[in-house]
């Protein structure tokens, strides 16, 4: 059985539950926001041994029906209310925790690398993993910015929140000198296409998406998606971040440049893959079940 | 600004409240040490950037321009992460912290880096193998907190309230005023043993347990070893157990002046050593 911890309002999650029906796997969710509201838990850290029980759902451990974890542990806490933060933030912490200290398979709970916070920095990580990276520029200067931008370049957030990647006009230069209290984030914009790739422990999954979609993500505009094979040094690259991060799952995007080479823009250490395995036909989800410990014949369903 | 210039330009990154800088920049100013002293963004100008697989960063503070080992910098909480009520304000502190993050893991003699912060108080303790750390537990529930302890054979159970933070030591049969849930550390005992460190200088600030000041310095020395690999020079390490088997109870990666007593003033001297310190010799 695998075990879910996440929101069930949650996309990523949802998909991943109805996946799991489709191939005859075993789950139990435990619903992170009944947890941080009024769960209840007891945890022995030296032994690694305790229960967590959240709304209807209480898992003892260990527990050997459990073959792995898909933590979809968010920290909720800077989105309720003022008093309520402490406590929300602490539980995610714990919980987190918890779900580290067991002796099996646990994805998506980030606890060495935290680079993805501030993507400057995350991409001085991804260098160091032989990854070349766009010309990028962090400022607060109104002068550095103007003489940064061309006609070529997208503003994006600097921290992990989700932003709309942009591409900076006139407008957007006529408020340049709000830059100076908070520094923004430039970046020239390279290639012609974009990449995503999944990667689960040995196996990986790429899709690239062909629009003239600034943030594809967002931007409503026609779109080719079509799977493909990575060059051989970049999946090496990917694995010398995976090894560097502890991470099992990660999804990671890429532009590819004129000449056909790709160019890594980030590495998402929580990925919300449902739209991609969609397309994938439900690879993305049979990989991880597998890594997570999924019965080799729960998943010789074949997706229609 | 004063006129005497250092080889490595001292910074102060923080609040203009904030304890520690007041002191250190009080200090330097006595000293004629030319230094400066940045409560926010618009104090300074940034010119970050990355390409291909280098980076360079130059920071601009009145008029001066400095690349990233020209400059040292003491960075406080109190830098670049502001408190937030609307979802606009939380995205600029987001933001405004994830810069700081990225410039103070560029300034290669940094004490306080940003980024240290992120890594919770369990990774921090892990890495300070291997000095050994407290058996710990965590409960919504106080019986099964309680028996945790009792079989870990501690005499009573040092508690922090998740929801509060607020901490207390409570014996084995009775019970903590806080509502819970709480983690705990099953402690032998209510003495602690309490060290300063920096870089590789360390001082004992308090012995209750008797272990010799100097076994203190240097189990402080030992365990602080290991914070480096996340870049944490400077920290109060807080020992408790017993004499015979000493364990890392806490590190505070943020201390206040008032934690060094009559020590502040040769703790405040060290760091200025450190701030003062040459890229090139730093270990």
């Amino acid at each position: 059985m695998i075990l879910l911890v996440g929101l069930s309002s949650d996309a990523t999650i949802r998909h991943a539950l109805l996946a799991a029906h489709v191939m005859g796997v075993e789950t139990t969710l435990l619903d992170l926001l009944e947890f941080y509201k009024d769960g209840t838990f007891s945890w022995n850290f030296a032994s690694g041994t305790g229960w967590i029980r959240a709304g209807a759902t209480r898992v003892e451990f260990p527990d050997s029906l459990i073959t792995g974890i898909y933590a979809r542990a968010i920290d909720l806490s800077s989105e309720v209310e003022p008093e309520q933060r402490a406590a929300y933030s602490s539980r995610a912490s714990i919980l987190r925790r918890m779900l580290s200290s067991l002796d099996v398979p646990v994805v998506s709970v980030t606890s060495d690398d935290v680079s993805n916070i501030a993507k400057p920095y995350h991409m001085r990580v991804l260098q160091r993993c032989g990854f070349p990276m766009p010309e990028t520029l962090l400022s607060n200067s109104p002068d550095v910015i103007l003489s940064f931008t061309d006609d070529n370049t997208i503003c994006k957030g600097v921290s992990s929140d989700k932003t709309k990647a942009f591409m900076m006009t006139g407008d957007d230069l006529s408020r340049v000198e709000e830059a100076q209290k908070c520094p923004i984030l430039l970046q020239r914009r390279v290639g012609v296409s974009d990449i995503r790739a999944h990667f689960v422990g040995d196996e990986y999954y790429a899709e690239e998406i062909v629009s003239d979609a600034i943030d594809y993500r967002f931007d409503d505009v026609p779109k080719v998606f079509r799977s493909i094979e990575l060059p051989a040094d970049v999946v090496s690259s990917c694995r010398a971040y995976m090894r560097w991060s502890g991470n099992q799952f990660v999804g990671i995007d890429f532009r590819r440049d004129a000449d056909g080479n790709l160019v890594i823009l980030e590495a998402n250490p929580m990925p919300g893959y449902h739209g991609y395995d969609k397309r994938a036909g439900l690879k993305i989800t049979e990989a991880l079940f597998r890594y997570l410990g999924a019965a080799p014949a729960a998943l010789t369903y074949r997706a229609s | 600004m004063s006129s005497k210039t250092p080889e490595v330009f001292p910074t102060l990154f923080g609040d203009k409240t904030d304890p520690v800088l007041r002191s250190i920049s009080s200090t330097l100013m006595r000293r004629g040490v030319d230094h400066a002293w940045i409560e926010g963004y618009a104090d300074f100008e940034l010119d970050y950037r990355v390409s291909g697989l280098s980076s360079e960063v130059k920071v601009t503070i009145a008029d001066r321009t400095f690349s990233a080992g020209d400059i040292s910098a003491l960075v406080r909480p109190s830098f670049g992460r502001k408190r937030f009520d609307s979802r606009d304000e939380k995205f600029v502190s987001n933001e405004s912290f994830a810069a700081a993050i990225s410039l103070f893991e560029e300034v290669p003699n940094v004490i306080g880096r940003p980024l240290s912060t992120c890594y919770s108080a369990a990774r921090i303790l892990s890495l300070c193998h291997p000095v050994r750390t407290p058996l710990e537990g965590a409960s919504s529930e106080w019986e099964e907190l309680a028996a945790m302890a009792s079989a870990a054979g501690a005499r009573e159970i040092h508690v922090e309230d998740l929801a509060s933070y607020r901490r207390e030591v409570v014996p084995l049969d009775g019970r903590p005023t806080s509502p819970g849930p709480w983690r705990a550390i099953f402690a032998a005992g209510t003495m602690y043993s309490v060290a300063v460190v920096l870089d590789d200088w360390a001082l004992c600030l308090a012995d209750e347990l008797g272990v010799g000041e100097a076994s203190v310095t240097e189990l402080a020395k030992t365990a602080s070893r290991g914070l480096r690999r996340v870049g944490v020079r400077f920290c109060v390490l807080i020992f408790g157990g017993t004499p015979e088997e000493p364990v890392l109870a806490q590190v505070i990666t943020s201390p206040e002046p008032q934690m060094f007593g009559s020590k502040w003033t040769e703790v405040n001297d060290r760091l200025i050593e450190a701030l003062l310190l040459e890229t090139r010799n730093l270990s």
